[in-house]
C-alpha cells in the first residue's frame, strides 16, 4: 500500500480499532452468551460457528462462552444482536477498503480520461471545436495531483469543451453543484448551494490560496 | 466519402421541393432540436447531456439547432449522421430537445439563421464569445449547464437505419 496512503488511513484505522474495542466492552457487560445443557446447545453451537469472524474482530470472540445456565433468554436473540455487532464492525472495515479502493482507480481513471481528450482533433464537434490545449490538459492534471482523494472521487464528470478547454462537474444528492472550466492560464466555476446565492469565480489563477479555495468549496458539496 | 457526398445532395434536393414558409421570430412553445454524440456529449449514465453540448466554438457565439417545427427528426439525423466522427468519441447518438421559452428562461437567446442546405437552422446565443484556451467565466458556465439539465434526450434505437426511429419527440 502507498505510503502516502497508509498515513492518511491510520486514522481511520485507529477508529475501526476503537469501533472494535466499544463493541467487545458491549458484549462482555451485556451480550454474554449462556448455552444451557439441553438439546438446544447443538443448534445454538451450528448458529454460532456460522458467524464469521474477520481478524479486526478476534477480541470480539474471546467473550463467547458457553456455561451451565437457567437463564430463560431467547439464545436465538442473543445470537443475532451478538451478529449485528460484528457486522457493524464488518461493515466499517469493508466500507473503508472499498472507498480506499476507488478513490485510486477514480484518479487513474481521470487521468486517461484527460488524456484521450488530447486525440481529438480539429472540429471535432463539426463546429469548429479545437482539441484539448495542451497547457490546459496540464493544468487539470496538476489539479487533481493537489485534489484530495475525496475530492477525486466526488467528481461525476469531466469532458472537453469545444474551446479547447476541460471540465470537471461535482454534484451531491441534494443537487447541489460545483462546474469547473480549466483553461491554459486561469480556471473559472460556480457554485451553487441550498439557501445560498450562487458564488461565481472568474478566470482565478492556480495558486495555491486559489486551489485551496476552490478544494474548500467543493468539501461543502 | 463518397456516400456523405450523395447524402449531402439528396439533402438539398428534398428542401427544395418542399417550400416551407418559416418565420424569423420564434414562439414560446417551439421545439428547439440539438444533435447529441455520444460519449462525448453524454454522462456516464447514458441519461443526461452534458454541458459541452450547448457550448459554442472559439471565436463565435453560435450553438447550432434545427426548429423541429419546421423540419422533422429524420432531417436533423441525417445532418447529424453526417457530423459523426467514431474515430473521435462522436458518434450520433440522439436528439436533445429544448423548448424556446427554456432557452430564454437560461437567459439566453435564439436566432433564426437558416443555411441554403438546412433552411430550419437557428443558433441559441450565450451571449458570450468564448476565446481559444480560456475558461468561460461562471455566470456563462451555469447558463450552458442550465441549458444542458433542460434539454430532454431523444435516444434514436436504431443508427443504422436513414430515418428517426427514436421515439416521438415531444
Amino acid at each position: 500500500m502507498d505510503k502516502e496512503l497508509l498515513l492518511e488511513s491510520k486514522e481511520d484505522y485507529i477508529k475501526a480499532a476503537d469501533y472494535s474495542k466499544k463493541s467487545e466492552k458491549t458484549c462482555t457487560e451485556s451480550s454474554r452468551l449462556f448455552i444451557c445443557k439441553n438439546p438446544n446447545i447443538w443448534v445454538a453451537s451450528l448458529a454460532a460457528g456460522a458467524i464469521t469472524l474477520m481478524p479486526a474482530e478476534k477480541t470480539v470472540a474471546r467473550n463467547f462462552e458457553f456455561l451451565d445456565s437457567n437463564d430463560e433468554t431467547n439464545v436465538i436473540e442473543r445470537l443475532m444482536i451478538y451478529s449485528d455487532n460484528i457486522s457493524s464492525v464488518s461493515d466499517y472495515v469493508i466500507e473503508l477498503t472499498d472507498t480506499i479502493l476507488k478513490t485510486n482507480n477514480d484518479k487513474n481513471t481521470l487521468v486517461k480520461e484527460i488524456l484521450s481528450f488530447k486525440s481529438l482533433n480539429n472540429n471535432w464537434d463539426g463546429y469548429g471545436s479545437y482539441p484539448l490545449e495542451v497547457e490546459s490538459a496540464s493544468n487539470a492534471l496538476m489539479l487533481l495531483d493537489k485534489f484530495s482523494e475525496e475530492i477525486i472521487s466526488k467528481i461525476i464528470e469531466v469532458y472537453p469543451n469545444p474551446h479547447g478547454t476541460v471540465s470537471m462537474e461535482w454534484e451531491n444528492s441534494s443537487k447541489e453543484t460545483l462546474v469547473l472550466e480549466i483553461g491554459n492560464t486561469s480556471m473559472s466555476y460556480f457554485v451553487e448551494i441550498l439557501g445560498k446565492e450562487t458564488i461565481y469565480q472568474n478566470n482565478k489563477p492556480f495558486n495555491a490560496t486559489e486551489i485551496n479555495k476552490l478544494s474548500d468549496l467543493i468539501s461543502i458539496i | 466519402m463518397l456516400q456523405k457526398l450523395i447524402n449531402f445532395l439528396i439533402l438539398l434536393v428534398s428542401f427544395k421541393k418542399k417550400k416551407v414558409l418559416i418565420p424569423d421570430s420564434f414562439s414560446n412553445d417551439e421545439k428547439i432540436a440539438r444533435s447529441i454524440f455520444s460519449p462525448i456529449n453524454l454522462t456516464k449514465d447514458l441519461k443526461s447531456i452534458k454541458a459541452n453540448a450547448f457550448k459554442p466554438p472559439s471565436g463565435l457565439d453560435e450553438i447550432s439547432v434545427n426548429r423541429l417545427n419546421y423540419t422533422t427528426e429524420t432531417f436533423c439525423k441525417q445532418i447529424s449522421v453526417q457530423l459523426q466522427n467514431p474515430e473521435y468519441k462522436k458518434n450520433y447518438f440522439g436528439l436533445g430537445l429544448l423548448y424556446v421559452n427554456e432557452i430564454y428562461e437560461s437567459d439566453c437567446d435564439i436566432v433564426y439563421t437558416p443555411l441554403k442546405t438546412n433552411p430550419s437552422h437557428s443558433d441559441i446565443k450565450i451571449g458570450y464569445i468564448p476565446q481559444k484556451g480560456e475558461p468561460l467565466p461562471g455566470e456563462f458556465l451555469k447558463k450552458t449547464k442550465n441549458l444542458a439539465n433542460k434539454a430532454r434526450l431523444f435516444q434514436d434505437f436504431n443508427l443504422d437505419s436513414d430515418k428517426w426511429e427514436g421515439e416521438p419527440i415531444k
